[in-house]
């Protein structure tokens, strides 16, 4: 062809190539889309759905709310390789616009065990086994936890040695410890004030133990009798350990 | 000194061959840079198809 030809060759193609170019992305972005909701809606429900390593922040982006029907080892090891920072769920969630929730899910074993996540919003489930959830040495904060007196905790906070912030709501009704983790006053204090009152229950009545950390005890002690019981009509300042024993619980 | 009109006709002839002859070169290069310019195009139109072709095969339709 002349040198004109070809330029009018070249002038054509080009106006194809950017006539493509938006279905080019139109195609990769439903590709995307279609792959994301075949992985949100498998036949396991999220189990280890964001397990291991390859997944962090820039690779969880789911594009739908998840509301799972199972969810063990859910986010097992997230990031456990480490891009270089803890994340934050709450954040994660927000940027992508999508929502998360357990109120489905069956029970909440290994959820979070040993992801490199920091901050939690509201994780709410009831009648559930807490077992190993929050086993984790990155967990620094959990919004608000709710829970149902049925609820049963088997190492639940085992491990969770930077769990500082924590509010509790719903009843605890089994046996809890929180030895590992540095709760602060007020993160310890919504704890015992979640325990369920098992004084005038006298086959369950001293049956449960709530622990602390020594870090957490010795807060709870400095503090002195901060926390109130109804006694003969009354209501009396106590301390922690007393209060403890007033709920009918061991400490 | 006498002047010679042979000797000033030479001159020019001699000038005027030499100057045809540069003319020539520049031509010659000219045309070969036109050669190789239409060269380069053809390449760019057939990448262009290449890019072309791809795009379809992403978006799921036939190829150019």
């Amino acid at each position: 062809m002349s040198i004109a030809e070809n330029l009018a060759q070249i002038a054509e193609n080009n106006d194809i190539i950017l006539e493509n170019m938006q279905a080019v992305y139109d195609s990769g972005a439903a590709l995307y889309t279609d792959w994301w909701s075949k992985y949100q809606h498998s036949d396991y429900g999220y189990e280890y759905r964001f397990a291991g390593y390859g997944w962090y922040d820039e690779t969880f982006k789911p594009t739908e709310d998840m509301k799972p029907p199972s969810c063990m080892g859910m986010f097992y090891m997230f990031d456990y390789a480490n891009k270089g920072k803890n994340h934050d769920l709450v954040s994660m969630l927000d940027s992508l616009g999508i929502t998360l929730s357990f109120e489905r899910a069956a029970n909440m074993h290994s959820v979070f065990t040993l992801a490199r996540i920091s901050h939690l919003g509201e994780i709410r489930q009831s009648g559930t086994s807490w077992y190993n959830t929050f086993y984790t040495p990155y967990l620094e904060t959990i919004d608000r936890w709710v829970v149902d007196e049925a609820d049963t905790y088997s190492g639940t906070f085992t491990n969770a040695t930077a769990l500082a912030n924590l509010t509790v709501e719903g009843e605890i009704g089994n046996s809890i410890s929180f030895v590992s983790s540095p709760l602060t006053l007020e993160s310890a204090t919504s704890v015992l004030y979640a325990l369920k009152n098992y004084y005038e229950d006298e086959s369950n009545k001293y049956t449960k133990t709530i622990t602390f950390s020594t870090a957490t005890t010795a807060l709870l002690e400095d503090a002195g009798t901060i926390f109130e019981v109804e006694y003969s009509g009354s209501t009396m300042p106590v301390s922690w350990d007393t209060y403890v024993y007033y709920m009918g619980w061991n400490c | 000194m006498a002047f010679t009109w042979t000797n000033k006709t030479d001159d020019v002839d001699i000038v005027l061959a030499s100057d045809i002859n540069s003319i020539g070169q520049e031509v010659a290069n000219i045309s070969s840079q036109l050669d190789g310019l239409d060269s380069t195009l053809a390449t760019i139109a057939i990448k262009q198809s290449e890019i072309i072709s791809v795009q379809n095969s992403l978006i799921g339709g036939e190829s150019a």
